[in-house]
């Protein structure tokens, strides 16, 4: 009975704590919501597994309000990776393109829907792929996101984003083999 | 005239009457319970199509039964769109239907575009990887030297390192080739639909879309109708009440088609019989009659289901059907016998005295259909038993038992035949050289500018709605089904033997892509590598020293640690090991379920389906098969093979059907002997004919085989008909009586054609109008071209 009793006030006061979070993840999102048009330059630290070292990329990012993400990397390789609607374009150094619709891969799709749901602040969409979770305030804020379903959970543990003010300054991917990988995002 | 009972002295006749009446119920009840209780109707379609006797190509394989297959396998796919609600409840209620439907077992397949494939199937080409994959198949010797590897290491980090690379990672592990994505895109052939929450949606995203299969052996209706009324009944578990199914497919079609006919044809007939029998009430104003008239055609009936059921085991239901159709004419010699009772005779002399011309024309007609049972169709031989067996039965029961059934009450004689109907008499066309030649050449100028169009194609007698059929066109479009029409048959003595034909063929096909002669292929060999080809592939993977020295160096060039790729090596070692993978491994897959469609056995030999996609140039698609010079390869277009079968099977029943005239002719000069009589019986009725096909050809109804089996009816019917008018004699009173009987045979005919005849039912319709027609012009020739005034003789010539 005492389980139960703690557990029913444990959830009271949760629901509570998590509806004040609830309005602030709102106010956050709607705040990146009018942004239309970011540029700015990224460092992608990769740990691997698979890697005897960790991986530097850099490049740079551009957004365009709701649906584009484009994502040059310049180093140690050329790649272009784009999204636009339901298009991914993907060209590689070695000149390899590839073209694929997005809601044909669910787990792509839960993955670039991670990006353009944050940088869009589409909470209907976010909450489409994953659990969210909210910590912080408006100025220092973190959203965690863990996918819906096994299928996603098979690949990615969570995806942790982390802002000032509107302001999203960093992406954290744990993948479920416990490799991560840390995207800064420097707004020019 | 108005003394009717003076020939029915009631009391002494009564005895033998009764008894008579009494066996007579008696046999009608207990056989028609038999009939009952033993018929066994089945809706095999199948019986409708040639038996596999008629292969006239010099080819080993015989086209109708790979049609067959073929057939089974189309009428057993379904396709189903989901409409209304919200794209997130479409989608939702797909998943959901799928799963559902997954647990059926009677579903091969259920296709959504959601879901990966089974776990099984996965399982499985992972670890048959390195021999299914064909993506070394060009190098003669080891895939996995130090330079391949070397170059797979370093695209497999480019990968990893792109945006999506964590959904590779886990494969590339065990994987450092990417052999399972290569087979997987090997397999991958022709557009998806779009998708939309990883499920198949339509262009424009307002409906869901699924593909479902069931397997059919032969045309099982019923199994059909099974699967849709189980969909319909899952969906409606699923949906939340906004949504809306479309289902669509051979099966539909017919099952719409089944129901459809079955419930206007007993509409039509029950309107019909009611105004048939109300039709005779005021012809001979008596309800006795009426029921008398029934008894030979319920007998005909019976007797016509027990011998087709003890000759076939089994009677199609379409039989029946058409059957009750052609044995109506049954019905005329009762109102033969009723118009031919007069006072001066006793009633038994009356039947007596048409008797000859009544078995005469019960012959002739049985004899035409007697051409339908020397037909391969089963379907058609059945309905040539039936129709034969229940003519002859009719008429027996109206020569020996209706005389003893009409004694037993008191009937009014004369009063039926109206004065109006020596009007009928009067307007006798003599029967001379200047009419035949006009009535001939009238029929040459029409013929001539209305040529005789055959109906080829049966799916335009299909009583589906013009609507459904655009469903049917969009939903394979969105759905990319392949229609099985461009396909080409191979055949061996094993399933191993086709998986290599198919592997020696591809590179023919693959020229002809290059050529793009067609768009793409599905062949067995893309699904299930051949044993000799997986062995090759085993052989050519190297031993465990060389890939271990082969992988330590590729790795030192790389990014990957040291031990990244041990799980790799390993399951290398292990697949030199495998026995290859047949098709008994696929039993209980998709893929299994996917091959059996393409690779299956029929009798002692195997045959692989190879399916065309998107055919640009036919002509050069069959005659580079054909260049292959090989016995056991045979290009087919379904669509043209299905109308040749069609064609033969018409050219066919015509060759018969010429045979049964030769056979009625003999048999009318046999029974006639009589060469004025002959020569207008054969002119009435061939008159009436040619004119019954030219009004359809007029009319614009391309004939098919339904015309052809009416035809047959109108045929009989106008023997009856020419044969009764022609033996009026002079007598003025026998001349009426005769008329009017034709009058009301022909009246109670036209009326039920004519009710068939306005239906909305191709096949109905063809029938009815081609006997309302036909029976029309056999009433007006027989009543205008047959008079006999100089051959004064009213009794027949023929004992």
């Amino acid at each position: 009975m005492n389980r139960i009793f703690i557990s029913i006030l444990l959830s009271v006061l949760l629901t509570s704590h998590a509806q004040a979070n609830n309005e602030t993840l709102e106010l956050v999102l709607n705040n990146l919501s009018k942004i239309k048009h970011i540029e700015a330059s990224f460092k992608d630290i990769k740990n691997i597994s698979l890697f005897d070292k960790k991986v530097i990329l850099t490049g740079n990012l551009e957004y365009i309000a709701p649906d584009v993400l484009i994502r040059r990397t310049l180093k140690p390789k050329t790649e272009i990776f784009k999204v636009k609607g339901d298009n991914l374009y993907l060209k590689k150094s070695t000149g390899k393109e590839l073209e694929l619709l997005v809601s044909s891969y669910p787990l792509i799709e839960m993955f670039v829907e991670a990006y353009r749901g944050i940088l869009s602040g589409n909470l209907i969409k976010l909450k489409n792929f994953y659990n969210i979770d909210f910590k912080g305030n408006a100025v220092q804020w973190t959203i965690s996101l863990v996918p819906v379903d096994d299928d996603g959970l098979e690949y990615i543990e969570e995806i942790i984003v982390t802002g000032y003010k509107d302001d999203v300054v960093k992406f954290t991917t744990i993948e479920s083999g416990g490799d991560k990988s840390t995207l800064n995002i420097t707004k020019n | 005239m108005n003394n009717p009972l003076k020939n029915m002295s009631f009391l002494n006749t009564s005895r033998s009457s009764i008894l008579v009446s009494l066996c007579t119920i008696t046999f009608i009840v207990l056989a028609g319970w038999f009939a009952i209780t033993n018929t066994i109707i089945n809706s095999d379609m199948q019986q409708f199509l040639p038996q596999d006797s008629v292969d006239k190509s010099s080819l080993n394989i015989n086209p109708f039964k790979i049609i067959n297959i073929l057939n089974e396998t189309n009428s057993g796919l379904f396709l189903i769109a989901i409409e209304g609600g919200n794209d997130t409840q479409r989608a939702t209620a797909s998943i959901n239907l799928r799963k559902k439907l997954m647990k059926d077992k009677m579903f091969i397949f259920v296709n959504n575009g959601s879901g990966r494939l089974p776990k099984k199937d996965r399982a499985l080409i992972k670890k048959y990887r390195y021999l299914l994959s064909s993506k070394h198949d060009d190098l003669e010797q080891n895939p996995f030297s130090e330079n391949a590897l070397e170059f797979e290491f370093k695209e497999r980090y480019q990968e990893i390192l792109s945006p999506l690379g964590g959904l590779l990672k886990k494969s590339i592990a065990y994987d450092p080739t990417a052999e399972m994505r290569f087979i997987l895109n090997q397999w991958q052939l022709g557009k998806e639909p779009h998708k939309k929450r990883s499920v198949w949606f339509s262009d424009n995203y307002q409906s869901a879309l699924l593909v479902t299969a069931i397997h059919i052996k032969g045309i099982d209706i019923n199994a059909q109708q099974h699967a849709i009324e189980t969909i319909n009944q899952i969906f409606s578990e699923v949906n939340n009440g906004e949504l809306k199914l479309t289902i669509s497919g051979a099966g539909v079609f017919a099952v719409q088609a089944r129901e459809k006919i079955k419930s206007e044809s007993q509409q039509i007939s029950f309107i019909a019989s009611i105004a048939v029998m109300l039709f005779m009430y005021i012809a001979f104003r008596s309800i006795w009659y009426v029921i008398l008239a029934v008894i030979p055609l319920l007998s005909a009936i019976i007797c016509g289901t027990i011998l087709t059921q003890f000759i076939f085991g089994s009677i199609q239901g379409i039989t029946l059907a058409f059957g009750l159709t052609l044995i109506g004419v049954a019905l005329d010699y009762p109102v033969h016998v009723f118009s031919h009772i007069i006072s001066s005779e006793s009633i038994k002399q009356s039947i007596k005295n048409i008797w000859p011309t009544m078995r005469l024309g019960a012959i002739t007609t049985s004899l035409g259909f007697f051409a339908l049972t020397q037909t391969n169709f089963d379907g058609l031989a059945q309905l040539g038993v039936f129709a034969m067996s229940g003519l002859l039965t009719a008429a027996l029961i109206t020569r020996y038992i209706l005389p003893y059934l009409i004694t037993l009450r008191s009937v009014r004689q004369n009063s039926v035949v109206p004065q109006w109907i020596e009007l009928l008499n009067r307007n006798s066309i003599k029967f001379n050289i200047i009419n035949t030649i006009l009535i001939i050449s009238v029929a040459i100028i029409f013929l001539f500018n209305f040529p005789t169009h055959w109906e080829s194609d049966l799916a335009k007698l299909s009583p589906a709605s013009l609507d459904q059929i655009s469903i049917d066109r969009k939903l394979r479009k969105q759905l990319n089904a392949d229609d099985l029409v461009n396909v080409a048959i191979l055949k061996a003595n094993d399933s191993n033997g086709i998986l290599l034909k198919s592997e020696e063929l591809s590179s023919a096909l693959d020229e002809m892509v290059k050529l793009k002669i067609i768009t793409s292929y599905r062949a067995p060999s893309h699904i299930l590598p051949s044993t000799e080809r997986q062995r090759k592939r085993q052989h050519n993977l190297p031993d465990s020293i060389v890939l271990e020295q082969n992988v330590k160096k590729a790795l030192e060039k790389s990014h990957f640690s040291a031990k990244s790729f041990n799980i790799f090596r390993k399951e290398v070692e292990e697949s030199k090991l495998l026995a290859p993978l047949d098709k008994k491994n696929l039993n209980g897959t998709l893929l299994g379920r996917q091959l059996s469609a393409m690779l299956f056995k029929n009798q002692n030999e195997w045959f692989g389906i190879i399916r065309f996609i998107g055919v640009k140039d036919k002509v050069a698609l069959s005659k580079r098969l054909e260049n292959l010079d090989d016995q056991d390869i045979k290009y087919l277009n379904i669509k043209e093979v299905s109308q040749s079968i069609v064609n033969g099977f018409r050219d066919e029943a015509l060759i018969l059907i010429a045979i049964g005239l030769v056979i009625i002719f003999i048999t009318l000069i046999i029974g006639l002997r009589d060469n004025q009589r002959l020569i207008r019986v054969c002119f009435i009725v061939g008159a009436a004919l040619t004119f019954n096909i030219l009004t359809l050809n007029i009319l614009g109804q391309a004939l098919s085989i339904f015309h052809l089996i009416s035809l047959l009816l109108v045929l009989g019917l106008g023997l009856d008909y020419s044969l009764f008018f022609t033996r009026r004699g002079d007598n003025k009173e026998i001349q009426a009586r005769t008329s009017y009987g034709m009058l009301v045979c022909f009246g109670s005919t036209a009326l039920v054609f004519g009710m068939l005849a306005l239906s909305n039912i191709p096949v109905l319709r063809a029938i009815g109008l081609t006997v309302l027609i036909g029976v029309s012009f056999c009433f007006l020739f027989a009543m205008l071209l047959s008079d006999m005034s100089k051959n004064s003789s009213l009794q027949d010539k023929v004992s």
